[in-house]
């Protein structure tokens, strides 16, 4: 592989004489995997002139996707909030710059993004003066800019192998991400000139890619192309692809024929379970066990289905374990059991087991939150902990509710309930503490009228959206406290009242089945 | 001087998003900034597998939290001004409105 097919760009700039700057990166793990974000090189800081904004920060950084992304984000005065905004256009923008062409700019309230495609073959420097705004809000567009910032710029042509020897070696790459910190002098210049760090860079970019064409040459590697509009991938890395996938798709036809015309024999056996090797937590927790799942909702009437088999899969699986016990009896008289296949014409959770403490903490959080608000009684909610646990033979899941969180909410509010910081660090807590997992959220209904609001929905659809998640809703108007578990459908979408099959549940005969 | 105690030291943190729980380690300068991070955290969010706009495109308000001090960071405070330290937790959460 040449060095031109490596080839990334380290960017180096000054907005204006917009003093300070900070070398920032960030690298993290995830899923065991180390990634490198993409370097922010500069960041300057602006006392502006512009009209009701107080300061901002103008920041410049080559994004994931290989292009020039600048953003431009102001501090409006507290009094100016919410009549104004930050504004630029398109043609306050420069269509082109040496090495850059535009692809958007986007403006939303005190943020804008404007995007650059970086088309530089070449270390290249260029300057580029963007003009922003502040808009009333309501008002035309103003005519002309109230400020221009001019962002001196220089794109360093760099070999790929530093970022890619970094990553492999993380002390390697600390040291090199030390020695971009200079900027912060750098910028406080113009393009007057290189600087020391710029040269420095520049040395460093030059002895790379002698490093990288020596590579090549004790490779003797040809030069390739590669295909444009595509990963930067050689031309010889799509060819070999392609053939080795055609390969892995005659031996995966000749694998699938040959399937089909005999039967396992023993040799395959020992493919499968590492399983047999692990001595069985319990001896009834076998793969082929089967596990009834009681019913033990004392309101609903017996039915058909009453004794329906579920068989739990692998054994081992704690979570199973957990069901097992629940539905077993060793812990069963501890939870009630809400069917909501009962409740819901298609409901994504057959069953949630709802752990007798779990109840207590939703009935202590309503009473204290009644007894303590004279006059009006405030909503509150809080997240629900559990496990939950495929049903494969269902295509469903079970869904238990161990925990609550009952931390006081932001605002003290009869119309609406907001989770703010005691509310997130009760759920950390509560998350480290018992090792289980967020099942869902609840929240109380003063006034009554079981419904999911317009931000009920919202919160569900955007940070409880898997199949097992639960909302739950509670009338604390009604004597009986009547419990709406709202579920997802098989299809994913939330159940809402339309939907329900059979009355609301009431908090008290769960209550009064774990008291 | 130790890592820790350096205001320009890049530090392992432990970030946790909320409500989820996700957790993962990130290396960040202690000099960054909230609004540095958050932003790009909510650049990453899809990796994260994170929400940052609802269905309708409006975006989500989100806190970065010192689990430790119990305290919210403030956009314009650096991680070291706010007492983050090699190894301490940070939490991702949302501003969430329901009613």
């Amino acid at each position: 592989m040449n060095a031109w097919q490596k080839i990334f760009f380290t960017l180096i700039f000054s907005v204006g004489a917009l003093a300070q700057s900070a070398a920032q990166d960030l690298t993290y793990t995830f899923n065991r995997q180390k990634v490198t974000a993409p370097l922010i090189l500069a960041h300057g800081r602006d006392r502006s002139q512009l009209a009701g904004i107080q300061g901002g920060a103008f920041e410049a950084r080559i994004g994931p996707n290989g292009k020039l992304l600048i953003h431009a984000t102001l501090e409006a005065a507290a009094d100016q909030r919410e009549l104004l905004e930050l504004k630029t256009y398109d043609k306050w923008v420069p269509a082109k710059a040496p090495g850059l062409t535009f692809v958007s700019c986007l403006c939303d309230k005190f943020i804008c993004e404007i995007t650059y495609n970086i088309v530089a073959t070449a270390t290249t420097k260029g300057t580029l003066k963007i003009g922003f705004a502040t808009e009333e809000l309501g008002e035309a567009p103003p005519r002309r800019p109230l400020k221009t910032v001019a962002i001196n710029y220089t794109l360093l042509a760099a070999t790929g192998s530093v970022a890619n020897d970094n990553n492999s070696s993380s002390s390697q790459a600390d040291k090199n991400v030390v020695k971009t910190e200079p900027v912060q002098d750098n910028t406080k210049g113009t393009d007057q000139g290189k600087s020391e760090f710029q040269t420095e860079v520049e040395n460093r970019v030059k002895e790379e890619v002698k490093d990288e064409g020596n590579r090549a040459l004790n490779n003797a590697t040809p030069s390739t192309p590669s295909i444009p509009g595509l990963p930067n991938i050689p031309l010889w890395g799509w060819i070999t692809g392609g053939v080795a996938g055609l390969f892995a798709a005659i031996g995966a036809l000749i694998a699938w024929l040959r399937s089909g015309k005999r039967r396992p024999t023993e040799d395959d056996e020992p493919k499968k379970p590492a399983q047999k090797s692990e001595p069985a937590k319990k001896p009834k927790a076998n793969p082929q066990q089967e596990i009834k799942v009681v019913n033990t909702d004392k309101a609903a009437p017996v039915a058909a289905d009453r004794s329906r088999t579920f068989i739990l899969q692998p054994s081992q699986d704690p979570i199973a374990n957990h069901f097992y016990e629940i539905t077993e009896g060793r812990e069963q008289s501890k939870y009630s059991q809400v069917r909501l296949d009962r409740a819901w014409a298609d409901s994504s959770v057959l069953s949630l087991y709802i752990h007798q403490n779990a109840a207590r903490q939703i009935r202590d959080l309503i009473q204290q939150t009644s007894a303590s608000h004279a006059g009006f009684v405030p909503k509150s909610g809080g997240f629900l902990l559990g496990r939950s646990f495929y049903v494969p033979s269902a295509q469903r899941y079970l869904v238990s509710i161990d925990y609550v969180t009952t931390a006081p909410i932001a605002e003290q509010n009869p119309r609406k309930v907001i989770f703010g910081l005691p509310a997130w660090l009760a759920l950390d807590n509560a998350l480290q503490q018992t090792h289980l997992d967020t099942v869902g959220w609840f929240r109380t209904q003063p006034e009554g009228n079981l419904r999911l609001s317009p931000s009920d929905q919202t919160i569900s659809d955007s940070f409880f959206n898997l199949p097992h998640h639960i909302f739950a809703q509670v009338d604390i108007s009604s004597t009986k406290w009547g419990t709406a578990f709202y579920s997802r459908k098989g299809g994913g979408g939330l159940n809402d009242t339309p939907d329900r099959r059979s009355e609301w549940l009431s908090w008290h005969e769960v209550l009064n089945f774990v008291a | 001087m130790s890592a820790g105690s350096n205001p320009s030291a890049k530090v392992d943190l432990i970030l946790r998003i909320l409500p989820n729980g996700t957790e993962l380690h990130i290396d960040v300068p202690l000099s960054a900034t909230g609004s540095q991070l958050l932003q790009k955290l909510l650049e990453n969010a899809a990796n994260f597998g994170f929400p940052t706009t609802d269905s309708d495109g409006n975006r989500f308000t989100f806190q970065l939290v010192n689990k430790k001090a119990g305290r919210e960071i403030g956009l314009t405070e650096t991680l070291f001004q706010n007492g983050m330290r090699e190894g301490y937790t940070l939490l991702l959460v949302p501003i969430l409105t329901g009613g």
